[in-house]
């Protein structure tokens, strides 16, 4: 049976008909193990990413010591550990002295990422295998400038005396938020004792960084945590990657929602080209019936066939997906590393979603083969059945389940079953419509355009489920689109040259026409700097205890710290009013504006009020307004922004920010021994990361999608192929009615081109839906409208499906009638 | 099974199509009533009424392909309308061959490969040698690459029936061998068939409106309103 099955795959092989059914396999296991291994990797260069913020794979944060038997477990489980201290220290030479955020750091670190060094302050940065060596000091160029030192000298900190070898650009886990950006200074932590800097009760900070297997950690994290000391916790990758991670998980998102729609697209392709396939096949079975192969026997046979098919579209499409794969991640060298060894996951993915695709999609029309009846070899015609309900009810589910798996998230599958479950109907009631509306305009047609409407007209059952399979391959490709459009041009803001990229803080009044001054005299900045008031206050109603209960589990900042608050009169670009309005200056009464997130985690609605205590005097304020904030920007943004100073002039401070261009840096050196008080906070490395990312990210969206137009397109191709034979035989009876060559062929291109047009029309109001559907469930953007998807989706639908019938029904113009005729 | 006994036999056959929806006014369709016939082995029979007697209908119960609805067939002693479809195939496979009106030869197969496919689903080894050897007996022997729309419709014709002979199976069902042919050509095929079949004493049941084809038969049925009317009994190989 292997061998008669073997040869009749191989004689429908060469005859054609088992080409575009391999093609469709083919391009479902490639693009899917393809899309599987991207995401894969890039979701593991997101976890890699956070271990390099972390500077390792685990990380225990508190001010207790890291007890030694601790360390001796993670020995026993060949763990690799590096210990750093955090503590505030002052630093001296010759002639200044200066308040120091230091580190001290063990010879492993770091363990993950790496550290980023100069020689002179401000300088081009290389990097740095490990950290300082007994005896040496680094610092950061704030520090070198504010203490007018220089590689080579000698630096006092606490009570022991080290060279200073490095300025320090950056380090892996250099804390987000501003309070992260302290001048800092890093020693060995061997010399930490010599310096005496840490007194009994000294705050500081000790981490234990950890680096190993996954099972590892996990295990050593269980037997440590019962033995933790009260405040000390751990950190892992996934809750360091902050700076990145919204991103990173919009990426991700669309890899996913990507994926899916590759499932949904080979699926429907491999549904068109089997049934084409069986119905074609049909006459050879009864024919093999008649020579006595019995149905059982034809089940065998077709499952051998579908098999052997499936092995050689395997073959063929790993590798391939694996070549493609290469190819994006060569794209993308500089951003994600090359794994270790190949991932075996995402090939079985890919492997048994194809396998899947074929049992659910393609095996369910062969099986049904074995029912055709044998007398219909006696008869001319072979019966065109119509799919059964229960094979699309099986295509359905396969395919609901295969996106679950796919894509591991419940709203991408709803909204997507939802989505096209409903469109399917409304495209249903729309296609039948508009079919009706044509049909009345048909007089207004020359010969072929009637011919050509009339054909529409006649097969509007099979018109009507050809075009929604145009529409839904339309609007999933335009869908894609939008959102790869709408997610670049999210991304494109933070690409833009000019973003601030150097911040001040503690500018007094007094200070800010000076500093302007400087900037714009050195050519640092010609625009100068954006200043913006702050000061440090605390809350006093609600009760902040209240408050922190009411918050108790939910992440954010807690209530009962010191905030920075500020002051404007106009609302911050990038902020959005979502409740209330902002203050005109007429306002006499003392109002606020708070961040909505933060509103909500206290539940605080506009109305409310808040006391705020500020250098000792209680500010009651109203909240008038609350707002969203671009957080992702870099930007200087405040949870509190109130309508009035909170401070007089001369205990108000500043911040400040401006953006400086790579060749105006080593000005900046000048800027702090002129301005000594000044501290400055530098995220050009930062910005320049996440630019980086940014930036390749877009490129593997574009690859993603050119393989996702191409299943599409797959899609088209097959759904015209599906009908070709019925339509080459009457455009056949027709030439041999004395049709000539050029009205069959305007009478094609009109009734796939009007196709090809309400198809898209169709397709832009799902895909609307769809989209409004993704930008503000999915991704949490703004809903839009898209008018360009009204203009391109018909307008391709036309080119595209108006094409390709063109294209596969041209050896009917081409050939004899008879020639034709005879072959079908 | 002796040499008395019918090759092939029906009991009572009748094919009926019920009116749609049980309507009482349209009365049922009788297509096969109460036919009675016996078949002897290496006997010919030819089948032959208007079109729509239901002779093809007829050929298509007695080969097993299709269900009567109420009777019997038997064929090399089984009765064939209790098997299923299953064991219908079985009996297809050691025991029949057919000629079709419209040649039924797979479009993506070469002559020779539509000629090997019976052997091959019989299993036998020697499928090419013999697909050949067939092919030289209808006098197609340099044709066998061909494939099905690079031959004409005698040269299509004359493939099949090399498929029915190779295929060596005692009863050999003919749909209207000639139906699609000219005269000249239908006389060259008719010629090849009855050779054919005498050398390899083959039983013969064919269904033609030809009536030259149907006087080379030692028996003639006449089909009419459903019903089985001998018409003639000519001796073997008058």
């Amino acid at each position: 049976m292997l061998k008669l099955a073997a040869r009749l795959a191989w004689r429908d092989w060469r005859g054609g008909e088992l080409q575009l059914l391999l093609v469709a396999l083919l391009l479902a296991i490639t693009s899917l193990t393809s899309i599987s291994l991207f995401t894969t990797q890039v979701q593991q260069a997101m976890v890699a990413e956070g271990a390099t913020l972390l500077a390792a794979d685990l990380r225990l944060n508190g001010s207790a010591k890291i007890a030694p038997e601790w360390q001796q477990l993670a020995q026993e489980r060949n763990l690799q550990q590096a210990q750093v201290h955090r503590f505030q220290g002052m630093l001296f030479n010759d002639t200044q002295m200066q308040l120091a955020s230091i580190k001290a750091v063990s010879d492993q670190y770091p363990l993950k990422g790496s550290l980023q060094v100069s020689d002179i302050a401000f300088g081009e940065a290389v990097t740095a295998e490990r950290g300082p060596k007994p005896g040496e000091l680094w610092l950061d160029s704030r520090l070198l400038a504010s203490l007018e030192a220089e590689v080579g000298d000698q630096v006092d900190v606490g009570e022991a005396t080290f060279t200073l070898t490095k300025v320090l650009v950056s380090e892996p886990d250099q804390n987000g938020g501003f309070a992260g950006f302290a001048p800092r200074a890093m020693i060995h932590l061997n010399d930490l004792a010599a310096t005496n800097a840490v007194q009994t009760g000294s705050r500081i900070n000790r981490s234990w960084l950890l680096t190993g297997s996954r099972q590892d950690l996990q295990d050593l994290r269980q037997t440590v945590t019962p033995l933790l000391y009260k405040a000390q916790s751990w950190t892992t990758p996934d809750e360091a990657n902050n700076r990145l991670g919204d991103t990173l998980d919009r990426a991700e998102q669309f890899l996913l929602l990507a994926g899916s729609l590759t499932v949904i697209l080979a699926g429907v392709a491999l549904v068109l080209s089997a049934r084409r396939y069986s119905l074609r096949q049909a006459k050879h079975v009864a024919l093999l019936k008649c020579l006595g192969l019995r149905p059982q026997q034809l089940r065998w046979l077709y499952l051998t066939q579908m098999l052997l098919l499936a092995v050689a579209a395997l073959l063929l499409s790993l590798p391939f997906a694996w070549l493609l794969y290469s190819g994006l991640l060569a794209i993308l060298a500089d951003y994600i590393r090359a794994p270790e060894g190949i991932p075996l996951q995402p090939f079985v993915l890919g492997g048994v979603t194809g396998l899947f695709c074929l049992l659910a999609f393609v095996m369910p029309p062969m099986l049904g083969l074995a029912k055709v009846a044998p007398a219909q070899a006696l008869r001319q015609a072979v019966a065109r059945s119509a799919q059964p309900i229960s094979h699309l009810l099986i295509g359905f589910v396969a395919i609901l389940g295969l996106v679950y798996w796919h894509s591991q998230s419940l709203l991408i599958t709803l909204g997507l079953v939802v989505a096209i479950g409903g469109l399917l109907a409304l495209l249903w009631a729309l296609s039948r419509g508009i079919l009706w509306i044509t049909a009345r305009l048909r007089q207004y047609f020359g010969q072929a355009g009637k011919l050509g409407i009339a054909n529409l007209h006649r097969r509007r059952r099979q018109n009507s489920m050809q075009m929604m399979i145009f529409a839904l391959a339309l609007m999933l490709l335009f869908s894609l689109l939008g959102v790869r459009n709408f997610l670049l041009s999210d991304w494109q803001q933070r690409l833009q040259t000019g973003i601030p990229n150097v911040f001040m803080l503690n500018i007094f009044g007094e200070q800010r026409e000076e500093l302007d001054k400087f900037v714009i005299d050195n050519e640092i900045n010609s625009d100068g700097l954006n200043f913006y008031p702050m000061t440090r206050g605390r809350i006093v109603y609600p009760d902040p205890e209240m408050l922190n209960e009411m918050a108790q589990g939910q992440p954010g900042p807690s209530a009962d710290r010191e905030r920075n608050l500020t002051w404007s009169d106009a609302l911050p670009a990038d902020n959005e009013i979502v409740a209330g309005s902002w203050w005109s200056p007429e306002d006499t009464d003392l109002q606020v504006s708070v961040e909505l997130d933060y509103a909500t985690r206290y539940n605080w609605q506009v109305g409310d009020y808040l006391i705020y205590n500020v250098a000792g005097i209680e500010h009651k304020a109203t909240i008038s307004n609350l707002r969203t904030v671009e957080w992702t920007g870099l930007q200087p943004n405040f949870f509190l922004v109130f309508s009035k100073p909170l401070t007089d002039i001369y205990s108000t401070t500043y911040l400040a920010s401006m953006y400086v261009a790579p060749e105006q840096r080593p000005q900046l050196s000048n800027l702090l021994r002129a301005q000594p008080t000044i501290s400055m906070i530098d995220v050009d490395q930062i910005l320049k990361q996440v630019q980086k990312v940014v930036t390749q990210l877009s490129m593997a969206i574009e690859s993603i999608l050119l393989l996702i137009l191409i299943a599409g397109v797959l899609v088209l191709v097959a759904s015209v192929q599906a009908s070709r034979d019925e339509r080459m035989h009457e455009s056949a009876i027709l030439r041999a009615l004395g049709a000539s060559k050029t009205l069959i062929q305007k009478m094609l291109l009109i009734e796939y081109i009007t196709m090809g047009i309400i198809a898209g029309l169709l397709a832009s109001a799902g895909a609307e839906i769809l989209l409004g559907v993704l930008q503000t469930r999915l991704f949490d953007l703004p809903l839009q409208w898209h008018w360009e998807l009204w203009v391109m989706a018909p307008l391709s639908g036309a080119l595209l499906i108006g094409f390709a019938g063109w294209w596969f029904n041209r050896r009917v113009m081409q050939a004899p009638p008879l020639r034709t005729l005879r072959q079908i | 099974m002796s040499n008395n006994a019918p090759f092939l036999a029906t009991d009572g056959l009748c094919q009926v199509i019920n009116s749609p929806n049980g309507n009482a006014d349209q009365p049922d369709l009788r297509i096969l009533d109460q036919v009675e016939l016996n078949i002897m082995p290496g006997e010919s029979v030819a089948i032959v009424g208007a079109s729509g007697s239901g002779k093809t209908t007829l050929l298509g119960m007695l080969a097993g392909l299709d269900t009567p609805s109420h009777g019997k067939v038997y064929l090399a002693g089984t009765e064939i309308t209790a098997l299923n479809e299953e064991k219908r195939a079985n009996i297809r496979k050691q025991h029949v061959a057919f000629i079709f009106q419209n040649f039924q030869l797979l479009p993506s197969l070469s002559a020779r490969e539509n000629v090997m496919l019976p052997l091959e689903v019989k299993g036998e080894a020697d499928a090419k040698q013999r697909a050949d050897e067939y092919l030289q007996k209808v006098g197609l022997g340099q044709r066998g690459h061909h494939y099905p729309n690079q031959l004409s419709g005698g040269e299509q014709q004359r493939v099949a029936i090399a498929r029915a002979f190779a295929a060596q199976a005692p009863i050999l069902f003919a749909d209207e061998p000639t139906g699609n042919l000219d005269s000249d050509t239908g006389n060259y095929i008719t010629d090849l068939l009855f050779e054919l079949n005498q050398a390899a004493n083959t039983t013969l049941i064919l269904v033609t409106h030809d009536p030259k084809l149907a006087a080379r038969c030692e028996r003639t049925l006449n089909l009419q309103s459903g019903r089985i009317q001998e018409t003639s009994e000519v001796a073997a190989n008058a």
